[in-house]
């Protein structure tokens, strides 16, 4: 999701060798799976703090897989394909346009349905922060989409 | 027609659900190659750096000499009182202004709030109120929550409290507030005076406490009570305990007043009896829960029982146990929707219609019973007002997690 294969391919390879290095330091305090998704999200956020200053965008670590947008409904009807996944685009889209820590959040809680016990854990914020990040999050991303669609339906309507 | 209404929670949620999983395609062997190179350019790279450490080193130590010696050209002279506040401020806004866009302006605690009513009217009740979700990530390195005994004319019980230590350590924190904390201007006690020779938290959730051998053998039947609902709310408070095992000098067990030889007190308490209001001597108002004084249904035996219905019974109160109501009388709660992380509680039309600390306490007490039933959020309907106490009431509402905030 850096939107862009191979950074997010060389910032894996980054946070395996953090894992490498780091490894006889894991106190088992928190999960293994915490624990790595903790590494890969720092190499994420200093590749972003290193980008932002190039005025680049971020949208995570990793690339989205080959089934971008495919909708996993079971046999929707075509034109609610069509109309699906025109829909999960805008979403895709406005998302990049929320702030760091919301996009963590959204990534971890609801594309990597992960427990906001878990998040708070790899963020290393309190359960109620990731909470109100969360909450703040899906409320900027229904702002960010209402406006889109508001200038969409102008266009048409010129 | 009309499409703004479609982006609403659910959509974007049920979006979001479907977009795929991240995965990472690349090829094992390719991947380590690649890992092995880099580790071999990192090491090149660490060698080259030594190039550099010595005149990185004689700058540091110059910047740290001009840092020693400019502040004390401008204490010489005599600058006003705004000026460097200001600068101060703006240097702060530069240096934050990521974390500005994204915290809000830390609401003011409810003790804030009604604090002018105390120093006006001391007879005036004061409720020690919840600290506000948004200013929990500031203080929560050293936020200690435990529990001081209270009493009330016929009886004794326990209150938690949260306070701010001066460790980031909590079990640190425990340890120095549990002989530093005084709770006599708030009408409350302080921490049961147990010696503990240690605490050390193992995997699993364990608190391990150690005490010197036969330290608590003499509790009397109510010091024996007291003792343990202390402790056993203290640890329930912090979350990540689900066990307190004794030790004696380091020997397992510990001798427990008249119930004689313990070894462990399980933390885990399914029973969900909602919150209600305690008033010390010094008329200051405590939430306290309802498994502490003996609420209606207070036992095992009486299973299970809604949030509904907990709401209900939170509008009883029993001077004789030392609890008043947390949820005035006149209250009606027409609906109580429960979804996963949300609690939806709907009050009747001009019910709830003034921000008073009668609403505020229970408004809290609310969300708090809520979150006993496993909810992260609390959404009021049919309140006719913007605002209670520091809560935007309209707006879904972050269960706080520390009750009694005492500044």
């Amino acid at each position: 999701m850096v939107r862009n294969r191979q950074i997010a391919e060389e910032l894996v390879q980054e946070a395996y060798i953090k894992v490498f290095n780091s490894y006889s330091s894991f106190k088992g305090d928190s999960s293994e799976k915490t624990w790595l998704y903790s590494i890969a999200r720092h190499v994420g956020v200093d590749w972003i703090r290193g980008q932002n200053r190039k005025k680049r965008k971020f949208l995570g670590i990793f690339e989205l897989s080959e089934k971008e947008y495919q909708i996993r409904d079971e046999e929707p009807l075509p034109d609610e394909i069509v109309v699906g996944q025109e829909e999960m685009k805008e979403v895709y889209k406005m998302l990049g346009k929320c702030t760091l820590d919301q996009q963590q959040v959204i990534i971890l809680r609801y594309i990597e349905s992960l427990s906001i016990t878990e998040t708070a854990s790899i963020l290393g914020w309190t359960e109620s922060k990731v909470k109100t990040t969360q909450h703040r999050a899906l409320k900027a991303l229904k702002d960010l989409l209402s406006v889109e669609e508001q200038t969409e339906l102008k266009e048409v309507g010129k | 027609m009309n499409r703004s209404s479609k982006w609403d929670d659910k959509t974007i949620e049920s979006h979001l659900k479907r977009l795929p999983k991240i995965e990472d395609k690349q090829n094992k062997e390719l991947l380590y190659e690649k890992i092995q190179e880099r580790l071999q350019e990192g090491e090149v790279k660490q060698r080259k750096k030594k190039g550099w450490f010595v005149p990185t080193v004689a700058s540091a130590a110059v910047l740290f000499l001009l840092l020693l010696l400019i502040p004390s050209f401008f204490n010489e002279q005599d600058m006003t009182l705004e000026e460097p506040e200001m600068m101060k401020e703006e240097a702060g806004m530069m240096m934050d202004v990521e974390s500005n866009l994204e915290e809000e302006a830390p609401s003011i605690t409810s003790e804030e709030l009604f604090k002018t009513e105390e120093a006006t009217d001391s007879s005036e009740p004061f409720y020690i109120g919840a600290l506000h979700p948004s200013n929990e990530d500031s203080l929560r390195q050293n936020l200690i929550t435990f529990a001081v005994p209270a009493h009330y004319p016929t009886g004794e019980l326990v209150i938690p409290v949260t306070t701010v230590g001066e460790h980031s350590s909590l079990l640190e924190n425990f340890l120095a507030i549990k002989n530093s904390f005084n709770g006599h201007r708030w009408g409350i006690g302080s921490f049961p005076q147990i010696e503990i020779n240690s605490i050390i938290e193992e995997k699993g959730g364990i608190a391990i406490i150690d005490v010197p051998a036969n330290s608590l053998e003499s509790l009397s039947s109510a010091e024996d009570r007291i003792y343990s609902l202390a402790l056993k709310e203290t640890f329930s408070a912090q979350q990540n305990f689900s066990v307190i095992r004794f030790t004696s000098d380091g020997e397992p067990g510990v001798f427990w007043g008249q119930n004689g030889p313990l070894t462990e007190i399980e933390l885990q308490d399914e029973l969900n009896r909602g919150y209600y209001v305690f008033t010390s001597d010094t008329n200051h108002k405590f939430l306290v829960s309802g498994k502490i004084v003996d609420a209606p249904f207070n036992d095992s035996s009486s299973g299970d029982i809604s949030l509904a219905e907990t709401l209900e019974l939170m509008k009883q109160s029993n001077l004789e146990q030392g609890y008043t109501a947390s949820i005035p009388e006149h209250v009606e709660i027409t609906n109580v929707e429960q979804s996963s992380d949300t609690a939806t509680i709907t009050f009747a039309e001009g019910t709830v219609t003034e921000d008073n600390v009668d609403n505020l306490i229970m408004i809290e007490a609310m969300m708090f019973a809520a979150k006993d039933f496993g909810h992260f959020y609390v959404q009021f309907e049919g309140i006719d007002l913007d605002q209670i106490g520091p809560y935007q009431v309209k707006e879904l509402q972050v269960i706080p997690n520390y009750m009694n905030f005492l500044q």
